[in-house]
């Protein structure tokens, strides 16, 4: 399947739960072609958010956001996010990380609802209709329930699958696995990205490393590099030099759109984003990974 | 020493806060520098726990974002977030830091909004891990400027709960450990007073006066009955931060 026919699966007013955090593995590929294809009022959902929302947000893409943080790393806020939310644009429903992992938690288990200690007494309870008190029935305390999400599509990036769409991440960042496979257990519509497609046999000889096992997965497509700017672990850094572009151009709406006809709507496909972003600059984030 | 830097002073203040053999959930920057330093100096058996998953962690060197490989240098579990804040809610950690936009006399923050939340004039990251940490962690170490619009008497925002309203507060909304313990700024070291829980003012660094201090907090500060002088960085503290810890003062800053 072609990035362009898995990305015609998410229809317009879709829920999309993003994957991957802070400036790490999101499914930057897939979310440009989004961008391209020009969905509208999309409802976002994370738990950890960057430039994967910011950038959605400033495409004009979304109606809401769900998740418990969307900001650009050590450059500052996320200021898409921040001009339609002070605009008044954009409903946003606040988390903490653990509740924002919990939706989709409690929808993976098979449960409406899943217990935890965090916001109480936070205003995150606030004008949220997914958190609400609940007492425990057997000992008298206190808690919130998390209201289980299910999402219309979730939308990753990984390491590589096979052509079933066994999902796997290479070793030296397997930990990195927990949310991800949440995510894509409370899903409709699973679709991923992955760094490569390899043989069914190089699944089974590295069983350890399937992370999400193709029952739980709509679509695999080859994207090398499908989460630049982010880091793909163990692949390649995070391009700071690309960050900080993108970072800059977003502090105004105009030049954000002179960002967005350069990277996104301009270059045709994924091949042709990576032609602008150039062989040289994608090669040194691969010899910069940092892997002692 | 006079070209002691304040982050200088904050650091050495909040590895104070660490006790050898504790468990310490730690983010990027100066809680970072803090923990590093406390590690290689008292407390060689703390546990770092980073947001990321990655737990007892002995780095060569400073990370720069959240889950970097540098962190997972020498550590002994490599794991994810999810992880790590199911050891918080386990009640696994000992103390956290954070730090925040706004932090009030109870010593709740505020890291969503200003101005309003429907409305907001700067709209803010909101909680990322701060709410959780808050909520969980034993004891809370609150690291942040002092500046008057950022201490103030009430949150526009509730992001992380201190004491919420006061004595008793979090015990009523359902919450656990201790809350806030120490707010360390480039100016001083507060805590909360037992009994009203209210931020009181403890040590003012050197050269600072207690009505600089409460000149630049936006509500009234109890004292400590004798305020003192948090005490500078030691000849081998200083040269651990300059040396191993941060030797391109990125975090403790560049000195002259």
């Amino acid at each position: 399947m072609t990035l362009r026919d898995a990305v015609a699966q998410i229809k317009d007013g879709d829920t999309v739960a993003v994957g991957g955090h802070t400036l790490r593995r999101h499914p930057m590929a897939i979310i440009h072609e989004i961008i391209r294809q020009g969905r509208r009022n999309l409802k976002l959902m994370g738990w950890n958010s960057g430039i994967d929302m910011d950038m959605l947000i400033g495409a004009g893409c979304v109606a809401s956001v769900e998740t418990s943080y969307i900001g650009i790393s050590a450059f500052g806020l996320a200021l898409n996010f921040r001009r339609a939310a002070e605009g008044g644009s954009l409903k946003v429903i606040e988390h903490s990380e653990t509740t924002g992992i919990d939706m989709f938690r409690a929808t993976a288990m098979g449960m409406s609802f899943f217990p935890t200690k965090t916001p109480l007494g936070s205003d995150l309870m606030q004008a949220n209709e997914h958190l609400a008190e609940v007492i425990c029935p057997f000992t008298g305390e206190r808690y919130a329930a998390v209201k289980a999400a299910r999402p219309d599509v979730a939308i990753l990036h990984a390491h590589t699958a096979d052509q079933y769409g066994n999902v796997q991440l290479d070793l030296q960042r397997w930990h990195d696995n927990s949310v991800d496979a949440i995510l894509a257990k409370a899903a409709r519509t699973v679709l991923v990205t992955v760094e490569q497609i390899v043989s069914d046999e190089e699944v089974l000889r590295n069983a350890l490393l399937t992370v999400l096992p193709r029952t739980f997965v709509t679509a695999v497509i080859e994207a090398p590099y499908g989460a630049h700017p982010t880091a793909c672990d163990h692949r390649y850094d995070y391009d700071l030099e690309e960050v900080g572009k993108y970072y800059e151009a977003s502090k105004s709406g105009d030049a954000f759109k002179g960002y967005l006809e350069e990277r996104v709507l301009g270059p045709a496909d994924h091949w042709a984003y990576l032609d602008a972003i150039g062989l040289e600059r994608l090669m040194a984030l691969t010899r910069q990974r940092v892997v002692r | 020493m006079s070209d002691v830097t304040r982050q200088e002073i904050m650091a050495v203040a909040a590895a104070r806060e660490i006790k050898d053999g504790e468990v310490a959930f730690i983010g990027t920057g100066l809680p970072m520098v803090a923990a590093y330093l406390a590690k290689f100096t008292h407390a060689p058996s703390s546990v770092l726990v980073f947001e990321s998953g990655i737990v007892d962690a002995r780095p060569r060197e400073l990370a720069t974002g959240v889950g970097d490989f540098r962190l997972l240098h020498g550590c002994v579990k490599a794991t994810g977030l999810y992880y790590a804040l199911s050891l918080l809610q386990g009640g696994f950690i000992d103390l956290g830091f954070m730090g925040g936009a706004e932090v009030d006399q109870y010593g709740n923050l505020n890291s969503t909004a200003i101005g309003g939340y429907a409305r907001p004039t700067v709209r803010l990251p909101g909680s990322g891990g701060a709410n959780d940490i808050g909520s969980l962690a034993g004891r809370i170490v609150i690291l942040m400027p002092h500046e008057q619009r950022r201490l103030v008497p009430r949150v526009q925002y509730l992001t992380t709960p201190g004491f919420l309203d006061g004595p008793g507060g979090r015990e009523r909304a359902g919450l656990r450990g201790e809350g806030p313990t120490r707010v360390i700024t480039d100016l001083a070291v507060l805590d909360f007073e037992p009994r009203s829980k209210r931020m009181r003012l403890l040590t003012v660094h050197p050269g600072v006066t207690p009505e600089e201090v409460q000149s630049r907090t936006g509500f009234p500060l109890l004292r400590a009955e004798t305020v003192g002088e948090t005490p500078a960085p030691s000849p081998e503290q200083a040269a651990i931060l300059r040396q191993r810890v941060d030797p391109e003062g990125i975090y403790i800053g560049k000195k002259g």
